[in-house]
């Protein structure tokens, strides 16, 4: 006899803005690569280390395992929301926020609208729940889409450094 | 007391002030459109003297601090004196450290300073984010408390997660004038406008309490967590400007959110919210790493006196800082309207109702959420492994989640090596429909089709089915 696991459980959710079309531009890139994103939805394939894969399949519970996003930034400064999604590379703008592989969202609240700000942009943690891992676990890398949202006539170009995954800290 | 460096003078500030040294309380309105100006430099006047380790005062009463929506007359009078005092004092002394522009260039100066600062400290983007602005507040909260002679004065916050509570609390927007020292003109958001679910709804906010780790939910030495990435920051830039697409002082710019006092009400609840995150569970624990611990951050206090306090003294807000807050369990307060309904099964086949056409219309915000509970999977021949479910109206020749017709899956692990069928009669799994309204809008009934998912592509195949029961739940946003 097994045990039947849920999908996930029961989310209160909403449906997001619906809006100004977007077309879908669907890019591959390395983790470590630099991104540019220019308002529309951009894919990325990032690495699952082996020590995640391997604690992912010792254990049917979410181990908390974390997406880094490094180095976010806009030149010139400007704000952003960007909605993050694993696993599901048709993400879009009308893509709701309860879909199950919406994992979070970062925004940039710039210090000011004239000066560049860090070099190295704002950095994020996102929490990765298992059902958006497993079907990863086999090949060993996620699919990650950012799909700015709130999308500016003239969208400001923004930039990540850096995005990978990692267990969490396992003490403090 | 000296300047280390001088600061400017906006247009929008000195409207402000002379304003109110004219109208002395009657109502005046404020030029529509005046703008902001970012701060040039925003240090701190120079001390001269080291700073005086904080001590907790345990002459002081531990109060709640209570939600803006729940203040009475009486408090709103004392809220709005305390910062008309701060107002005031900026005119009387501009290099008071406790004046009003003096507080709100604290947040400036530790958000990497003005435009022509260059060693300024950042606390945004990692786990000071938290600890820092929980003492800023305290300092800040004590010196509203000392300029109307009342120490029982405390902060309200702005409980946003709230779905009755996501228009900005009346005290500080109504009247939206210069009588009101809460007041900022600056704000795109007014009275009528109502924060959006995306940011800050059930489905953000459940993410964001449920995160396991105070790296995830509070972050870490180098990045950020999702309680500032997320509600935070989207509060910031919505207040600043609705459409979220510009950066727009005072909120929308960290240089100049502070000189909004809704500032104080929205970081309340993001310390509110830390609050009852360490509380919702035994594992939600603070950081334990001395680093973060011995971190310490300086502030004038009610006395003009330059303090230090670290990260440790602030953990425990009602013991060191003497305040809590009146509803333990904020988050609980959510109430949503939610209506289930039973529906008939054959086999693998699930009859639809027809309000699900009726809600079938384009994403939007106020949508409700439609989730299918199935009961009693029974899955034969399936020993282990994960079972994709698709709506078998869609192409399931090259099943993948990624597929238009993918509802979700369920994953069987055995408890025996027996390799029985799988028969689970009172276990239930939820998925979301909300995705598949437009695909299920005029449909009668869903074929659920599932396909093994595990061992990769070449071992999928579809795997007979049969369900007991099933239950739609619809939630209003």
């Amino acid at each position: 006899m097994g045990e039947l696991l849920s999908t996930r459980p029961f989310l209160l959710a909403f449906a997001v803005a619906g809006g100004l079309p977007l077309l879908l531009l669907t890019t591959s890139a390395s983790s470590s690569e630099s991104l540019r994103l220019t308002g529309r939805p951009l894919t990325i394939q990032v690495a699952l280390p082996e020590q995640v894969v391997a604690k992912q399949r010792a254990t049917t519970d979410d181990v908390g395992t974390l997406l880094r996003i490094e180095g976010v930034s806009t030149d010139p400064p400007q704000t952003a929301t960007v909605r993050v999604f694993v696993e599901k590379p048709t993400a879009n703008r009308d893509t709701p926020v309860s879909d199950l592989h919406f994992v979070g969202y970062f925004t940039l609240v710039p210090r000011h609208t004239r000066s560049a700000g860090p070099l190295d942009g704002q950095s994020f943690l996102f929490e990765l729940p298992r059902r958006v891992l497993t079907s990863a676990l086999a090949r060993s890398t996620i699919q990650v889409t950012l799909v700015p949202v709130a999308v500016a006539p003239s969208p400001p170009t923004i930039t990540v450094r850096r995005t990978s995954v990692e267990l969490p800290r396992t003490a403090g | 007391m000296a300047f280390r460096c001088s600061r400017s003078i906006s247009r929008r500030n000195f409207l402000f002030d002379s304003v109110l040294a004219a109208a002395a309380g009657s109502v005046l309105t404020f030029p529509a459109g005046v703008a902001a100006q970012e701060p040039e430099l925003c240090a701190p006047p120079a001390s001269g003297k080291p700073p005086i380790p904080f001590k907790p005062d345990t002459t002081l009463k531990v109060l709640p601090r209570k939600s803006a929506a729940t203040l009475s007359a009486d408090e709103i009078k004392r809220l709005r004196a305390a910062y008309k005092a701060l107002r005031d004092l900026r005119t009387k002394d501009p290099s008071d450290p406790r004046g009003w522009l003096q507080q709100a260039n604290i947040h400036c100066w530790n958000c990497g300073g003005g435009l022509k600062d260059t060693k300024a400290p950042e606390i945004h983007g990692s786990w000071l984010f938290l600890p820092w602005h929980r003492a800023y507040l305290y300092f800040h909260e004590r010196i509203l408390a000392d300029l109307i002679g009342d120490p029982t004065f405390r902060l309200p916050y702005w409980n946003w997660e709230h779905p009755q509570r996501r228009t900005l609390p009346a005290v500080y927007s109504t009247p939206a004038n210069a009588s009101n020292s809460v007041f900022d003109s600056n704000r795109n958001a007014r009275a009528t406008h109502s924060l959006p679910a995306f940011l800050v709804g059930p489905q953000i906010m459940n993410g964001v309490m449920n995160s396991t780790t105070f790296q995830a939910f509070g972050g870490d030495a180098s990045s950020g967590g999702s309680i500032e990435g997320e509600p935070h920051g989207g509060v910031h830039i919505w207040v600043g400007d609705r459409t979220l697409q510009s950066a727009r002082a005072d909120m929308g710019l960290l240089s100049t959110a502070a000189q909004d006092p809704l500032f104080f009400a929205h970081h309340g609840n993001i310390d509110r919210l830390w609050s009852e995150w360490t509380k919702s569970a035994k594992t939600h624990t603070n950081p334990t790493d001395e680093t973060w611990l011995r971190t310490s951050f300086t502030f004038y206090d009610e006395n003009k006196q330059w303090r230090s306090i670290t990260v440790a003294d602030v953990l425990n807000s009602e013991q060191s800082l003497r305040y809590g807050f009146d509803a333990p369990a904020g988050l609980r307060e959510t109430t949503l309207e939610a209506r289930s309904s039973k529906l008939e099964v054959a086999g693998d086949t699930v009859r639809l109702p027809a309000s699900l056409s009726v809600a079938a219309k384009p994403a939007g915000l106020g949508g409700s959420l439609f989730a299918l509970f199935l009961d009693g999977v029974n899955v034969e021949n399936f020993p282990t492994g994960v079972i994709g479910l698709f709506d078998g109206s869609a192409d399931v020749s090259k099943p993948t989640p990624e597929s238009p017709g993918y509802l979700g899956y369920v994953a069987i692990v055995p408890r025996t090596s027996t390799g029985q069928a799988h028969r689970h009669p009172s276990a239930r799994v939820a998925f979301d429909l909300s995705s598949h309204l437009k695909r299920l809008a005029g449909r009668t009934e869903l074929k659920l089709v599932g396909v093994a998912l595990s061992g990769g592509p070449e071992a999928r195949k579809v795997v007979p089915l049969q369900v007991a029961g099933a239950e739609l739940v619809e939630v209003e946003a």
